[in-house]
């Protein structure tokens, strides 16, 4: 007989966004990302950022995703949540959370590091996560977000090793700052995306930056960005701004693209996924998915809405740590500065 | 009141006020950094964790609003205010209690949005105003404790 798989309440609470997840196993059973729609139901209004807003979300949001995936608090197994990195106001919402209610039930807790949640949900078997089946071990991972930009090498679920990372500046915030100098509004990834694609590519030239092999830096194209603007002024019509972007979103990917080819060279690896905020970059899984045929590599992108911090991905790194026993207890504490599991060699 | 000026000319000269914070700076120690985006503000931290000795990355801290590294054994804690709105975020930063307990050195990015009474609550504080000059220039002015 099988065994009975187990049922994750996966709690996510790093940074801006508080996201609940229901998996049995490593399927999704509910996802629920607080938001002010769940808000306009449940009343109220929402603080823009970090710690109060996720205490105003905590409880209705982990009440949906029970509703939503037809499952009671006496079904679960496990409770998991983010142990960092992030913001520590933030995260202590969720680890409080989490641990209150491990006391009251007498479940297991499961501690998770975000970005390893962000690389182990490419194995969720849910096919509306990544609209087909998990990844298999071992894979090359690109985790692109408006906090981090990382190249990961996962050799099993436990053990994923740092190839390279931004030294300056995130690729999404590379977006975000960009759309500011040009008085876009905030979050900038997806109002570039959208003004680009109606973009010529080819009438501004962005310098790539000078970094070791696997690592990014976008510091500079901002800077570049600033300076052009500081000459020429801001774009006088929709067209030109749009040029202008798109060659500057262009550089961005540019950057990310020598990093993965770099990577696939170094672990002659067939397969790659891409995870994080950014990766809903249309021109950008445009560029992996051209270069992933044409290398013959098995990518995995997660559908649009599971891009950005998400409560699955953490009950997907939960399940991972469950089936190698990895439990945590109520003395483990939220950590503003978490290293991966396995740091470079 | 004592001042320092800089005239930065390269991405190198950033040395050597990093070096003259680097020797200076104590834990329970606030720079407040002002100056417009891409001014080069987290370009100095790092120059300046690099000369603490800290091996730790040192990444923009504009998304996670701050991020904490270790220079040796202080804690050093890099924020960027940028993204705050109101001042009652502030708390939910948790940067008011650390600054209190004053056990690791402070880089703190749009200080403005931390209002001037608050800030001057805390001390010793170094002042880093930051500009951008013509011809890529950056001139650095700051005003020690």
């Amino acid at each position: 007989m099988k065994a009975k798989l187990p049922v994750i309440l996966a709690i996510e609470s790093s940074c801006d966004d508080t996201s609940i997840a229901i998996l049995e196993g490593l399927n999704v059973c509910s996802n629920v990302t607080a938001s002010q729609q769940i808000h306009t139901e449940f009343g109220g209004v929402v603080p823009e950022l970090a710690s109060r807003a996720h205490q105003q979300h905590i409880v209705p949001a982990v009440q949906k995703a029970l509703w939503d995936s037809g499952k009671t608090l006496q079904d679960l197994t496990h409770i998991a949540y983010t142990q960092g990195p992030g913001l520590l106001g933030s995260l202590l919402v969720g680890a409080s959370f989490a641990k209150g209610l491990a006391l009251s039930t007498g479940l297991p807790l499961v501690p998770v590091n975000h970005m390893e949640a962000h690389v182990l949900a490419l194995t969720l078997s849910d096919a509306d996560y990544l609209q087909r089946p998990g990844i298999e071990f071992p894979f090359l991972c690109l985790t692109v977000s408006g906090g981090h930009s990382q190249l990961v090498w996962v050799s099993d679920p436990l053990t994923i090793q740092l190839l390279g990372e931004t030294k300056d500046d995130a690729a999404g915030e590379a977006f975000d700052k960009g759309a500011k100098l040009l008085g876009l509004p905030y979050p900038g990834g997806p109002v570039v995306d959208r003004i680009a694609a109606t973009g010529m590519l080819g009438t501004h030239r962005f310098p790539l930056p000078k970094v070791p092999a696997m690592h990014f830096s976008f510091s500079g194209l901002k800077t570049s960005l600033l300076y052009w603007i500081q000459k020429n002024g801001r774009p006088k019509s929709e067209q030109d701004l749009a040029n202008l972007l798109a060659d500057y979103q262009e550089a961005i990917i540019d950057v990310l693209m020598k990093g993965l080819e770099e990577a696939r060279m170094y672990t002659k690896t067939p397969r790659v996924a891409l995870a994080g905020g950014v990766s809903a970059n249309s021109r950008l899984r445009i560029r992996v998915e051209e270069w992933a045929n044409k290398h013959n590599i098995e990518l995995r992108i997660p559908k649009l809405g599971y891009c950005t911090d998400n409560g699955a991905m953490i009950g997907a790194a939960a399940y991972w740590k469950i089936q190698h026993g990895l439990l945590g207890s109520h003395s483990d504490q939220a950590q503003a500065r978490m290293p991966l599991p396995f740091q470079p060699h | 009141m004592k001042t320092l000026d800089w005239t930065i000319r390269s991405e190198n000269d950033w040395n050597i006020p990093a070096q003259f914070l680097a020797n200076t700076l104590q834990p329970g120690t606030v720079v407040w950094l002002f100056g417009p985006m891409g001014v080069g503000k987290t370009t100095l931290v790092q120059c300046i964790c690099a000369h603490l000795g800290c091996i730790d990355p040192i990444q923009s801290p504009s998304f996670a609003i701050m991020n904490q590294y270790l220079c040796g054994t202080v804690p050093v804690y890099h924020a960027d205010l940028y993204r705050i709105e109101h001042e009652d975020e502030l708390w939910d930063t948790g940067i008011y209690p650390l600054l209190e307990e004053a056990s690791g050195i402070f880089f703190i990015e749009w200080p403005q949005r931390i209002p001037e009474r608050i800030r001057a609550e805390f001390q010793p504080a170094y002042i880093a105003n930051l500009d951008i000059m013509p011809d890529y220039e950056r001139s650095f002015h700051l005003i020690l404790p």
